[in-house]
């Protein structure tokens, strides 16, 4: 490899660090300049990160970079490291990607706000360590991360303080964060009590020696916790619905789409790289399990929502409930699927949250009762946001169809093997979670977009092409990687997860070659399994094109011209034309506003599960006491089942 | 004049007067050894800075809000961040590892002495950011209310 490209991890990351300390010193009275430098920061990091796509990602190569050169002495690593496999780039390509899309969405989504040097310096900072996290190659380094990532979107969620709810979303963000954190704190302590090291590749080497070490253990069910903490997975989800529902959009996209990653990551990196008990049946129970509960509760929880972006915030952690419970399942198949899942997690509720944040820039409202009828006024907004949907719900031709597709057929697969009724309910279970999601869009764009515009809403113009320009970027993903899914195996998913597998590469590039294999770590079980399944995306694609070409013909033939449409009973119609008197003949009183609000369209759903749904009503009380003591009581009893059982 | 300075309690203001030099040198004694002796940037940086809790003690808050500016701090803690990232970027362009020790090795004087500076510089701006804006809360206490309005007073007859 070519020496000084070894450096770009590294240079990646204080490319975003750096940037946030010139904002906040140039950028108090020139918002240009703040700009440019926002612009060229996070420009930069994007371009490092995919400059590294050709040596890590298709060369297979592993980098690992010891600061200040201070490689290991003796078989210890001693220094602090980076190191950045395929698995690590992959996260850091998402990462990067969403950091980009996010910064140029806020130069215009943002202008309605003040103090904004104080906004991107905090967002620089976010994005930084999470980029520091996924790159790092150190345990203590990752918990330092942890920390920065948390507190910079405690006060980002914080920023627009105006807003009701803001400090209470950000307090209890606060403290059951910092739950979780501590969590990882303490797993970090005990591992170092008993292996004397911090390097990840050296953990992972020293584990399996220590056999049934219970502070291991402990340390294991802690950093499981910690991590799940992060990605909000089921006991920790009523926080990051309030944390979204009052942060600005492009915080919204951080949260949901970066930071929830970082948990998927420090899960991926524990249980297939640290401790590799991925096989145990136990820990795939446990990993699948959270991940099952999450994705259905959560996405039965957006039913009632009426509030958009707390909507798409349920939603985001039931997709990631999907990531978690195939990463659980051990298997290539699985893994690959869950990575999938996560990229197009990140894209998807990436341009969701950002057409959620075009609507609330142009009118003001996230209220699913009182909006409607925006199509009319918003169109490319609303054909972006239809494109999302459609992405987040399954449908083929898009990526969401493409990655769910795989999940379904993991978890079958996993239980028709193995003779385990356990992971066929699981793909019942995310089955039906993705139908209860398009129904809950189906809702959402039927009490925003369609309908009746109500009259407040009659001045809504749509949002310049600065915010569209992210969206569209996203939109394009959206349906790329949805077409070409062998594209995204051969060149982002294998070498993910054939690095995940070559455990002995991982260890022996960080610690001098033979290392592993003097511990006894041999290549893990994973092998490749080449499955898209058998569906062609492109066709999918045309069929979508013929079905709208023909839908256009029909609508275009029924109304040739202007003056001829045939008005059945509509508004446009003028006063003299219209004659009232006949209509409830015709079809009956019309009512003078007719909008189907957000809460009325599933009603007969929830009412048939009003007991499930009465119960979960208690459990959401929105006391941040109540949600710590959730928190605790799921780490004390994954902490003492891990115990007991392994 | 002399009713001017009368607010404080003169044991106090003397005090602070004899600890102020104290905590500056002392602060700066320990950034500069933080590499070799027991502290380092962080401790010096806050020791330098408790010298505005002194002139808060002795003179009050009206005399710390004249003494220092609040903006020139913020923006000398972001110098600061920027110098120690420099300081460790100098290793890559000098063709080794990020934050590498560039100066000779094994002498007396290393990278890590130059990357304390901005540390200590660093938290001495951001210690003293904080405690301005923490006093700055701080209702203003009797004298000083005297002090305004006698100086209200003063100023009415021109």
């Amino acid at each position: 490899m070519n020496s000084f490209l070894q450096n770009f991890p590294i240079l990646a990351i204080m490319t975003l660090f750096v940037g946030a300390f010139v904002t906040s010193l140039v950028g108090r009275r020139n918002a240009v300049a703040r700009n440019v430098v926002v612009a060229i920061s996070v420009t930069g990091a994007l371009a490092m990160m995919l400059a590294l796509i050709k040596p890590v990602l298709l060369d297979g190569q592993i980098v690992a970079y010891w600061l200040g050169g201070w490689t290991p002495v003796e078989g210890w690593a001693i220094g602090i490291s980076l190191e950045v496999d395929a698995l690590s780039l992959f996260f850091g390509l998402i990462v990067t990607v969403a950091v980009f899309v996010s910064g140029i969405y806020s130069f215009t989504y943002m202008n309605h706000d003040d103090s904004l040097v104080n906004y991107y310096t905090l967002f620089l900072m976010l994005s930084g360590s999470v980029l520091g996290l996924v790159l790092s190659g150190d345990l203590f380094n990752i918990f330092v991360m942890i920390e920065i990532m948390t507190f910079t979107a405690v006060a980002l969620t914080a920023f627009r303080t105006s807003y009701e709810g803001a400090l209470e979303g950000a307090l209890k963000y606060l403290v059951v964060g910092s739950l979780g954190s501590t969590s990882v704190l303490l797993g970090i302590a005990m591992i170092y009590s008993q292996l004397h090291t911090l390097n990840l590749a050296q953990i992972a080497a020293l584990i399996p020696g220590q056999g049934g070490n219970l502070v291991t253990i402990a340390a294991f069910a802690f950093l499981f916790m910690g991590f799940g903490t992060k990605a909000f997975l089921f006991p920790f989800h009523p926080l990051a619905a309030d944390a979204h529902a009052v942060a600005p959009a492009s915080i919204s996209l951080m949260i949901s789409g970066v930071l929830t990653k970082c948990g998927v990551y420090g899960i991926i990196r524990l249980v297939y790289v640290l401790y590799q008990n991925i096989n145990t049946p136990f820990v795939s129970y446990l990993v699948t399990g959270f991940g099952a509960v999450s994705m259905f509760v959560c996405v039965t929880m957006a039913f009632n929502q009426h509030n958009f972006k707390r909507l798409l915030a349920f939603h985001s952690i039931s997709q990631v409930g999907y990531v978690i419970t195939v990463v659980g399942l051990g298997s290539a198949l699985g893994l690959s699927a869950g990575l999938y899942h996560a990229m197009n997690h990140t894209i998807f509720k990436g341009l969701l949250f950002l057409t959620a944040g075009a609507v609330q820039h142009q009118t003001g409202s996230l209220d699913l009762d009182s909006l409607g009828g925006l199509s009319k006024k918003m169109p490319k907004t609303t054909l972006l946001f239809l494109i999302g949907a459609a992405s987040i719900s399954g449908l083929p031709p898009f990526n969401g169809f493409a990655s769910k597709w795989l999940i379904y057929q993991a978890a079958f697969l996993k239980g028709v093997y193995d003779g385990n009724f356990f992971y066929i309910m699981v793909a019942v279970v995310a089955l039906i979670t993705s139908v209860l999601t398009l129904a809950s869009f189906v809702k959402v764009s039927q009490s925003v977009f369609f309908g009746q515009l109500p009259e407040q809403y009659r001045e809504v113009r749509e949002v310049p092409l600065a915010m569209r320009l992210p969206m569209w970027v996203l939109a394009v993903l959206c349906v790329v990687t949805g077409l070409f899914p062998n594209f995204v195996q051969t060149y982002l998913l294998t070498p993910a997860v054939s690095a995940v597998a070559n455990l002995t590469a991982y260890i022996d590039s960080a610690m001098g070659a033979g290392y592993a294999a003097a511990h006894g770590i041999y290549v893990s079980g994973l092998t490749e399994v080449p499955i898209t399944g058998v569906w062609n995306p492109v066709s999918w694609l045309l069929l979508l094109f013929c079905v709208t070409c023909g839908v256009a013909i029909v609508a275009l033939l029924a109304s040739p011209n202007d003056n001829s449409k045939l008005h059945i009973s509509s508004k446009d119609e003028t006063a003299e034309e219209r004659d009232d008197k006949y209509e409830s003949f015709f079809s009956g009183e019309e009512a003078l506003y007719s909008q189907v609000g957000g809460s009325d369209l599933f009603w007969g759903f929830k009412h048939s599960w009003r007991k499930y749904f009465s119960f979960m009503h208690d459990w959401h009380s929105g006391i941040v006491n109540d949600y710590t003591l959730y928190g605790v009581v799921a780490i004390a009893l994954v902490l003492l089942v891990c115990v007991i059982v392994l | 004049m002399k009713s001017k300075f009368r607010k404080k309690n003169i044991i106090v203001r003397c005090a602070a007067d004899l600890f102020l030099p104290l905590a500056c040198v002392f602060g700066c004694y320990v950034v500069f050894h933080g590499n070799t002796s027991p502290g380092g940037g962080f401790q010096g940086g806050v020791l330098i800075a408790s010298a505005i809790l002194l002139v808060f003690l002795g003179y009050g808050g009206g005399r710390v809000k004249g003494s220092f500016s609040e903006r020139m701090l913020h923006s000398s803690e972001t110098v600061a961040e920027i110098m120690y990232v420099v300081i460790a970027l100098i290793g890559i362009f000098t063709g080794l590892n990020f934050a590498v020790n560039f100066v000779f090795a094994g002498h007396r004087f290393e990278t890590s002495n130059l990357m304390n500076d901005a540390v200590g510089y660093h938290v001495m701006a951001g210690i003293a950011c904080l405690l301005i804006l923490m006093l700055s809360t701080l209702e203003p206490d009797e004298d000083e209310k005297n002090q305004i309005s006698a100086e209200g007073k003063e100023a009415d007859p021109k």
